[in-house]
Parts: C-alpha cells; structure tokens; sequence
C-alpha cells in the first residue's frame, strides 16, 4: 500500500505509546491496521534514523532474550511534531471526507 | 552480525549499508539482524520450518536498494546538499565575473588571458559535474527518480567531454571559451582541430538529448520537487536543447539560428543554477518525513 507522507505520522504515533524497537513498530502498524498497511518492513529504518537526527525520537540499546535490541522513544519535540503533523492529517482527511460526502 | 546468520541476509545488509558512514552500518546491520531474527523466531511460532521462516522474513523486509537510498539521503544528504548549493551559486558567479575580470587584468597579455581561461574553464568542469552529480543523487534518493540514474551520467559525461574539446581548443587555437568548439568543420585548422570540433558536436548533442530526457522527467514528476520541479526542467530545458541543436546550424551556416541558440544558452545559465541551489536549499530544510514518502 502506498503511504504518502504518512509515515513519519505513524511512526511518531506509535512512538507515543511508549518505547519500542523497528520490529515491534511493524508489527504493531499491520496488527492495527489489520493488515491494511502492508508495507516492506525495512523501509521504516530510514525514517526512524531520520527522526532520531532531527531529535523527535531517542535511540537506545537494551538486552532482552539475549538480543542488544535498539529502542527508540519520542523526545519533546517529538510529541510537538506529532501534534502538529496530527492536526495536518485530520484536516486533510476531513477535506477529503467533505468531498466524498461521508462524515468522520 | 551472528554465524548462524544466512548467508542471503549477510548478503542482503550489504547492499542495505553500501557507503554508509561505519559506525551508521554497523548499528544498522545490528537492528536490522535482530528485526530479523525476531520475524524468525515469530514465524517459527507460527509453525514454519526455519528455512521458510527465514526466506519470509527476508521477504517481509523488502528491497536492499530502496531502503539503502533512503538511508544514504539520511547519512550524506544534508552536508552534500549544502555544498551543491555552494557550488551551484559559485558556477553563476564565476560566469558572470570572472571571464571580465580575466580579460581586464591581463588585458593585452594573450597568454596570461589563455592560462586564466583554462583556469576557469576546469573550475567550471568541476563545479558543474559536481552539481549535476549532487542533482542526480538527490532526485534518486529523496524523489526515487530511479530512471534518470543513466541519463545523468550521460548528459554530465557528454558536458565534460564538450568542455575538454573546448579547452584543448582554446589551448591550441586560442578559440574562446565555451564556443571555441562552436565552429563548422569547414574552419578546422588542421586535421586534430577537426577532431575537437567533432568531439564537441558530439558532446553537445549528447548534453542537449539527455537535458531534455532530464527535463521532460522532471516535468512529469509527480512529487513536484517541492513546487519548482517544472520551473527546474523549463530552465534546464532552456540550456541544454539550444546547445544540442548549436552544432547542426553552425554546420548549416544559419548564424541568426546560432545565435539566438547562444541566446537561449546563456539565459537559461542564469536560471538554471538559482533554481537547482533553491531546490537543494528547500531539500536541506524539509527532511525526508515531513513530505510525501513511499512506505512499500
């Protein structure tokens, strides 16, 4: 499925929900999407390096089942581009809704 | 990266870190092993045998090279970015001044001019094929303009090999610079002179078929470059076609043609690098998550 300009959106999102790791987050993303989202795993990783550079999520490592996992968590800046990038997707969606004639 | 590791993943994380940064790769291969063996681990659950489990699991992670040019857009875009923009300003700059300043500083010292036009000549070879190299990483690694990779390289060797006729003409003839090539192959001066004017034709041609490839791509693109991707390809356009089509009306002896043809060229050098170091200037600001980006 294509997901123009979501991505970021999803990621931080999923991130508000507490730490997790590019494995969880996918998993997580199909799960409530149903499968609806079904997209390449690995393409998540650039966008989550990204975002760790610009300073939205914090990159740490932490041993679980014997495994170094690398998790992330949303910084403050984080939480403020999440609402703003929310608040651009809903009135997007409630455009498109107005014009297809359904209400959200 | 662990031993029990398959050799398609190892295989597979290759082309994923190829020319990160060391440490970039290392953190990477670590995650993306893990993401991996955790998809293994669950698919077994499920009651998979280990080796389809792990040829889902791969499968489920997607193409090396996508994930490889996003990651390259992360790891080297920004600073490359910058520096085309420099570079890009810098290539106006020394068109519009320097060719003057050379003349009035050296005025009647013909070989001084010579040396200061080679000088510039290189200077422009480089910042230019560094700028259209920085252009043709960008559209591939932010914009996935995969189709235009070949069409670069062609149009940015067809301008170097354009250039170099120019320069050894200049050298050898004294021609002036840029349009020292610019001449029919009735005025060559000797049989290595009309070598150079056929390397020249055939370097501009090839600059002015693969600007236009370039420019109709750019024209179609559907991201819209931030809003200047049509802007872009009417400058490019603007600069590369005429210098395709010099060689034929210099050859055919219409010298209105020429130089309306020379005309167009030069406008569309002082549109062209403004509009490409905007492009890079807008690229830095805007990160790759905050606009349109293809999940699958």
């Amino acid at each position: 499925m294509n997901l123009k300009g979501s991505l970021s959106l999803l990621l931080l999102h999923m991130l508000s929900l507490g730490p997790s790791h590019g494995y969880g987050i996918a998993k997580e993303i199909k799960r409530i999407s149903e499968g609806t989202l079904d997209f390449a795993e690995g393409t998540i990783y650039p966008t989550l390096h990204d975002l760790a550079k610009q300073g939205l999520i914090e990159a740490y490592e932490e041993e679980m089942n014997g495994r170094t996992r690398r998790y992330y968590k949303l910084t403050g800046a984080g939480q403020t581009a999440l609402n703003q990038e929310r608040a651009e997707w809903q009135q997007f969606s409630l455009g498109v809704n107005r014009i297809l004639g359904e209400t959200i | 990266m662990n031993r029990d590791d398959p050799p398609s993943l190892h295989h597979w994380l290759s082309h994923v870190t190829k020319s990160l940064p060391e440490n970039a790769a290392q953190t990477i291969t670590a995650e993306i092993t893990n993401h991996f063996l955790d998809a293994v681990d669950d698919y077994m659950a499920e009651g998979l045998p280990k080796e389809a489990a792990q040829t889902r699991a791969l499968a489920d992670l997607g193409t090396a090279e996508t994930i490889n040019r996003g990651l390259k857009d992360v790891y080297h875009g920004q600073r490359l970015y910058k520096i085309g923009a420099v570079a890009s300003m810098s290539i106006l700059a020394i068109l519009i001044f320097i060719p003057g300043l050379v003349y009035n500083l050296w005025a009647g010292n013909t070989l001084a001019i010579q040396i200061g036009n080679i000088i510039v000549g290189f200077v422009l070879a480089c910042l230019t094929a560094y700028v259209l190299d920085t252009l043709r990483r960008l559209l591939i690694w932010r914009f996935g303009m995969l189709a235009l990779n070949r069409t670069f390289k062609v149009a940015i060797a067809s301008y170097l090999l354009w250039l170099a006729a120019d320069i050894v003409s200049l050298t050898a003839y004294n021609a002036p610079l840029y349009i020292g090539s610019l001449r029919a192959l009735s005025e060559a001066v000797t049989e290595f002179d009309t070598v150079l004017i056929i390397a020249a034709w055939i370097g501009q041609i090839g600059l002015g078929i693969n600007g236009f490839l370039i420019s109709w791509s750019l024209w179609q693109a559907e991201d819209k470059l931030y809003g200047i991707g049509k802007l872009l390809a009417v400058c490019l356009a603007v600069m590369a076609v005429p210098i395709g089509l010099s060689g034929f009306a210099v050859n055919l002896g219409w010298t209105t043609a020429v130089e309306f043809l020379y005309l167009l060229v030069v406008m569309g050098h002082i549109f062209v690098w403004p509009v490409i170091t905007m492009l890079f200037i807008r690229t830095i600001f805007r990160p790759p998550t905050m606009h349109p980006t293809q999940l699958a």
